[in-house]
């Protein structure tokens, strides 16, 4: 039950995806592509549907109708959460290296 | 406060001693105290010792100053354990990325646990004697790991939920990005490297998929009094939560070449 709705969330953004390639430019608009650190303009934890898989194309627009724009604004979610991921797995190491013969801790 | 410290290391030896599965863990601890009772009434001793000081666990002095050391002791591993656990509530209510099955099924065993501990405070405030005060006071230990389980587990599930959301991110872009390669008019060279990209990319989505999708189901529901039996599950949950993030990694820096390569 856990991934259906995320399978249902790519189930339903991929169709999207491929609709707006569908309709995308045949010559590339060259930008700037992104960094991995890259500032990240999403607030810490909060999880957006990234545009580029629902937005019309912006200004600067790739052959399978997506923006660098857009492009960033994925790449800056997914370089979040994958904080997010290297937080909480530090935290859980925290705890399988405790000794909890302590309690004063 | 001087007393702080040999209960706690008492305490931990005691821990210790229990994880190794050692069976004489408790027997050795009550063979150390000294009951409030036990000597001054002992049919073996007709001559009751004028100073009945003794230790339990890493409290000594008199049986009520034990008691009262236990007592304080244990007040303040419980306030810890309660703060922890105020935490791990922060922790999962600030995950935008839980899905909210497993942020009610922790957040449920959270609270359960905050109301057994403060249940089990009252009690030992409550115990007369040092000897039960003490074996209430293993139970803060015993009862709720909240250290070495449900920390771990919680910080698990937030990982496996995020890494599934990645995942899920990750997987609705890549016909984008495969329309954008087979479209693209740059060099047949930088289309060949943004092709690799995206295989590899491919491939290691799919194993982060594979690793993370069974996390949560192995650990959400492992319980204290399965540990530390149910100890090497937590391990082998991080190492596939590590072995994922790896993996997520790998797919994000391929993106990135073929972002590069291509241009846009």
């Amino acid at each position: 039950m856990r991934r259906l709705g995320r399978l249902g969330t790519a189930a339903l953004a991929g169709p999207a995806v491929l609709l707006i390639a569908a309709c995308g430019h045949s010559s590339l608009a060259p930008a700037s592509p992104a960094t991995a650190g890259a500032a990240q303009t999403a607030a810490a934890g909060a999880t957006t549907v990234p545009s580029a898989l629902t937005a019309t194309a912006g200004s600067t627009t790739g052959s399978a109708g997506v923006s660098s724009d857009q492009l960033n604004q994925f790449d800056n979610q997914i370089d979040n959460q994958i904080n997010q991921i290297d937080n909480q797995i530090g935290q859980a190491n925290q705890g399988l290296a405790t000794s909890e013969g302590d309690p004063t801790r | 406060m001087r007393l702080r410290h040999p209960l706690r290391v008492g305490i931990a030896t005691l821990a210790v001693t229990a994880a190794l599965g050692a069976a004489s863990a408790l027997p050795t601890v009550a063979a150390a105290s000294v009951s409030p009772s036990a000597a001054p009434t002992s049919s073996s001793s007709p001559t009751p010792s004028p100073s009945p000081a003794g230790k339990v666990g890493g409290c000594v002095g008199s049986p009520s100053a034990i008691l009262a050391c236990i007592k304080s002791r244990a007040a303040t591993a419980i306030s810890n354990r309660e703060t922890a656990l105020r935490q791990m509530t922060t922790d999962i209510n600030d995950s935008a990325d839980i899905t909210s099955s497993d942020k009610s099924t922790l957040l449920g065993q959270i609270q359960a646990d905050e109301s057994g501990l403060t249940a089990l405070n009252a009690t030992v405030q409550a115990d007369t004697t040092a000897q039960q005060a003490w074996t209430d006071a293993q139970t803060i230990v015993t009862g709720y790991r909240v250290y070495l389980l449900e920390a771990p587990k919680v910080h698990l599930v937030i990982v496996a939920d995020t890494e599934g959301t990645v995942e899920s991110h990750i997987s609705s872009v890549m016909p984008a990005l495969q329309t954008a390669i087979t479209d693209s008019t740059a060099s047949a060279a930088n289309k060949a490297k943004a092709q690799t990209a995206y295989n590899d990319c491919n491939s290691q989505l799919a194993a982060a998929e594979s690793a993370s999708s069974g996390i949560v189901s192995e650990v959400i529901d492992l319980l204290p009094s399965g540990y530390p039996g149910n100890q090497p599950t937590l391990v082998s949950a991080r190492q596939s939560a590590e072995t994922a993030r790896q993996e997520l990694g790998t797919c994000r820096t391929d993106i990135n070449t073929i972002r590069s390569a291509l241009g846009i």
